[in-house]
């Protein structure tokens, strides 16, 4: 088990965020969403705090908790007065060591996960669209399948199945912790060692040897749906995380569109009036994942006039590349980014964490601001070249189901 | 979300649960406040967990200085002001803010308009120039006027894709009626933006954007007395005009019965619902015990509602209660959602566990956790981060609050008796009856709305605005059906955890 540490003692609270190597990356047909679903069970019952016990203690002494799955990882955090790591500690050590899965609590968990799907995706256009074109973008690594699991999956979960990711995922050698705020390095450590050391290791998961073939061409999703507004979804395979190529990529994401100055936002929302907003992420990951912008194009405007202008944008970065303020730009930016994240105790532990798990070592963390300046713009332009091609694009759309709109 | 019934719980637990929080003194950070000639007032906060700065400009006024027909008027107004100045075309501004790295945003709430940037220290000589261009000298450009009215109405339909969110502003509008201005989204809607005019914007901006009228706040890494120099070069050229007079308070609309809006959303597989009664306002004496009472009812994720809602059946994904805090009273709402065909369920279980608690209220224990809970996570809510300072501060400034509100927090949350909690519950929580506002398949929850209150009034999810008026009459039912459920309590609203 790694552990990291960053002290801040401006108010009288901390954060704890345990990072677990096992995600929906490391699931099988069948099966998907069960790594999300565990996480859910988490909260469901160990040995020294029984069903419900977990939360009722936690909020009862000033703490609060969340806890997140993605493709790649699950975290759960812990928001709590400082006074109270040791409990915390021992929450934590508690349901790692001994989950206990209530057959009930199963039952009326699986409900609740229901619901979720229910309300991000199904009742969600962008939750819709956005599960669409990752199945779509991706013919073979598990990237392609949603993170909540598929609905028929959802219902046939077993027992079993929580049991076998406990085994796989739940031991501290497949854990980092993250402490923020007002502990100290040493009383972190010593409570580690008396709440977690004693807890023995397991096999961890299974190395992903999965590789997405490279894509050979342009692929399109096409949804009607009821809304009031069409939504464009445009996604690139880029690398993980990690890669030489990635800060360029950062880079690259920005110039096209961060901020209202941004090469697709000065087009579209300001010039040609076409969209109502531009948007982009490019999640961190384990596996070479995708770079997707998202354009919201104005009510009564043809998508197919947004992906013209989108096209023509991608075209001329890569024959053109970008400028050396442009180039400027975009550093300042990420620089912001990256500065903001460290503002919260949770931020900074999530970063930590993220960089270790990641980057392979929390201390690129510090090195991160150096290793974005030596990106050129000569850097930018071949990412550029080489990611951003229609061969590699795989489109999305939501076209609202009362509007008329050629196809 | 929030905790659960402690009789339930073991008796192990109750020894346990005894052990109170110990109380780690939270205050507000050391700060220099001043009032400059014009009658701008000036906060500065260092401070230096990482290398940027935070200025906040907050203008006294939001959606209540609007006239009903001219919703919308503060914000585009506050949307308008980087849209070109007198000496820099949009485009250049946005230009000049982006090539720092810096975060320019606006918001409108009931009660104010705030400006915020955020940007690196090394860059704050510059990025306080632009923000003051911006507040000082907006040109309200005819074209730019026109393509803000064009983005604010789409942005306005937009919301009706987010159906929960939509669901509130429909609960707003029923809850206050569409004269009340928090009856209205302050983004304006479809109905009201087309309104707004060129003269309404100038008009506005003249009147409200004067120094007697401003709040500014500097927090984050800096040094003081230049950051003092820079922001008193940069604004004393503000006029000082007068300050905005509060217009009188409003109360919410107080039928005999029940109400219910049916918004129909077709094919949904999932209804948003909210449930609420009128409120308090921002300074009332009753805030904190009203804070306690809706953490227990539906604030944490061990609250009443929670537990028995997503824990124990899974009928949500989650269900909160929260509360407003502005000038005048606002609302109380409970919001969750789910499946279509568990709506009545899951409406049914949220009256009987409100009504169960009008009747008996509170137990000492579930007081006890409420207080641990609350004081728990207020500093990092409120004190963190040098944005977090900053609005704080501008908080309590608007409202007329010293720093006690802050300082004094954990002392008045554990001075709360149970009598007063109980007291918050039974007279906001249970003395008026309920609105509700389903978002979702109308044609399979018409016979469930039916049980709270006899004639529901249905419109369609894509008539414009929110106005329930604007889809056809709303009746207000003579019959008392649904007894006055009982409390919700205030807090900020949240998405589900997890």
């Amino acid at each position: 088990m790694r552990i990291l540490v960053h002290e801040d003692h401006d108010i009288p609270n901390a954060v704890l965020s345990l990072f677990f190597r096992i995600g929906s990356r490391n699931e099988r047909p069948g099966i998907t969403g069960i790594s999300h679903f565990f996480e859910h069970m988490m909260f469901n019952g160990a040995r020294k705090y029984g069903p419900k016990q977990f939360d009722i203690v936690m909020e009862r002494n000033g703490g609060s908790n969340n806890a997140y799955t993605t493709r790649d990882v699950t975290v759960y955090t812990d928001w709590f007065p400082s006074d109270r790591l040791e409990l915390i500690m021992g929450m934590e050590a508690d349901r790692m060591e001994y989950l206990s899965f209530d057959p009930k609590m199963v039952e009326s968990e699986r409900n609740v996960v229901r619901n979720e799907r229910l309300m991000t995706v199904d009742n969600s256009n962008s939750g819709l669209l956005l599960e669409q074109l990752e199945a779509m973008a991706f013919m073979v690594h598990p990237y392609r399948r949603p993170v909540l699991g598929w609905a028929a999956d959802i219902n046939s979960w077993t027992v079993q199945d929580l049991e076998q990711q406990f085994h796989k995922g739940y031991a501290p050698n497949n854990c980092v912790l993250a402490a923020a705020g007002d502990v100290t390095d040493a009383e972190v450590l010593r409570l580690a060692r008396q709440y977690f050391e004693p807890i023995p290791s397991h096999e961890p998961p299974l190395p992903v040897r999965i590789r997405e073939p490279e894509q050979l061409g342009e692929r399109r999703v096409l949804l009607r749906r009821p809304a009031e507004l069409p939504l464009e979804y445009f996604a690139y395979h880029v690398p993980r995380a990690g890669d030489p190529e990635h800060p360029a990529v950062s880079v690259l994401a920005s110039v096209l569109a961060a901020g209202a100055s941004s090469r697709l936002a000065s087009r579209l929302v300001d010039h040609d009036q076409l969209a109502l907003s531009v948007s982009h992420w490019n999640e961190i990951s384990l596996d070479p994942g995708l770079l997707v912008f998202s354009i919201q194009p104005k009510s009564g405007v043809d998508p197919e006039r947004v992906e013209r202008a989108f096209r023509q944008e991608v075209a001329r970065v890569r024959q053109a590349g970008i400028t050396a303020k442009e180039l400027e730009k975009a550093k300042n930016e990420l620089l912001t980014s990256h500065f903001e994240r460290m503002k919260t105790n949770s931020g900074f532990a999530d970063l930590m964490g993220e960089y270790e798990l990641y980057f392979g070592d929390y201390r690129r963390l510090f090195t991160a601001a150096q290793e974005m300046e030596r990106v050129s713009a000569a850097d930018v332009e071949r990412a550029a070249n080489r990611y951003l091609t229609s061969k590699n694009l795989t489109v999305a759309t939501l076209i609202p189901e009362n509007q008329e709109t050629s196809e | 979300m929030k905790p659960n019934r402690f009789r339930l719980i073991p008796v192990l637990f109750l020894l346990a649960a005894a052990d109170a929080v110990a109380s780690a003194p939270v205050k507000l950070p050391p700060y220099d406040r001043a009032v400059l000639p014009n009658g701008i007032v000036m906060y500065l906060v260092p401070k230096h967990e990482s290398p940027l700065v935070d200025l906040m400009a907050t203008i006294r006024g939001g959606a209540e200085s609007e006239g009903p027909g001219e919703a919308g008027t503060c914000a585009m107004v506050a949307d308008l002001l980087r849209r070109g100045t007198k000496s820099r075309t949009a485009g250049q501004f946005s230009a000049e803010l982006d090539q720092m790295g810096a975060r320019f945003g606006t918001d409108v709430d009931a009660q104010s308009t705030t400006i915020s940037l955020e940007v690196l220290s090394s860059r704050i000589g510059h990025a306080t120039e632009l923000f003051a261009d911006a507040i000082l000298h907006p040109a309200f450009g005819k074209a730019e006027v026109r393509k803000q009215r064009a983005r604010a109405l789409d942005y306005a339909r937009s919301l009706k894709d987010s159906p929960g969110d939509a669901a509130w502003y429909y609960f707003c509008a029923l809850l206050f009626g569409p004269d009340h201005p928090y009856g209205r989204p302050p983004s304006g809607d479809e109905l009201t933006l087309p309104h707004v005019t060129h003269a309404d914007i100038t008009n506005y901006y003249r009147r409200m954007y004067v120094g007697s009228n401003l709040i500014l706040v500097a927090a984050g890494e800096f040094d003081v007395p230049e950051m003092r120099a820079r922001l008193i070069r940069a604004f004393s050229p503000m006029p000082a005009g007068r300050p905005y007079k509060w217009a009188p308070a409003i109360p919410a609309s107080a039928p005999a019965a029940s109400r219910v809006l049916l918004v129909d959303r077709p094919g949904a597989t999932v209804t948003n619902f909210v449930i609420g009664v009128p409120g308090i306002s921002r300074t009332s004496p009753d805030r904190t015990a009203l804070w306690l009472a809706n953490t227990i009812l539906g604030g944490g994720f061990t609250s009443v509602l929670n537990e028995a809602l997503r824990v124990t059946s899974g009928l949500t994904y989650g269900i909160t209660s929260s509360f407003d805090e502005n000038r005048m009273p606002g609302a109380i709402g409970i919001s969750s959602s789910t499946r279509t065909d568990q709506t009545g369920q899951a409406i049914d279980k949220t009256m009987a566990l409100w009504g169960g608690l009008c009747e008996g209220g509170f137990t000492a224990e579930q007081l006890a956790a409420a207080k641990a809970y609350v004081k728990g996570s207020y500093p990092a809510d409120n004190l963190q981060t040098s944005d977090e300072v900053a609005a704080t501060l501008s908080d309590l400034e608007l409202f007329g609050l010293g720093p006690d509100e802050v300082n004094g927090f954990f002392h008045r949350v554990d001075s709360v008796t149970l009598a007063q909690a109980n007291a918050a519950l039974r007279n906001h929580f249970c003395s008026a009856v309920p609105r509700f506002v389903l978002v979702g398949n109308a044609a399979k929850l018409e016979s469930v709305v039916s049980r709270y209150a006899p004639q529901p009034v249905n419109i369609a999810l894509s008539s414009p605005g929110f106005n329930p008026a604007a889809g056809g009459p709303v009746v207000v039912s003579s019959a008392a059906s649904t007894r006055p459920a009982g409390a919700v309590r205030p807090a900020k609203r949240d998405t589900p955890r997890r």
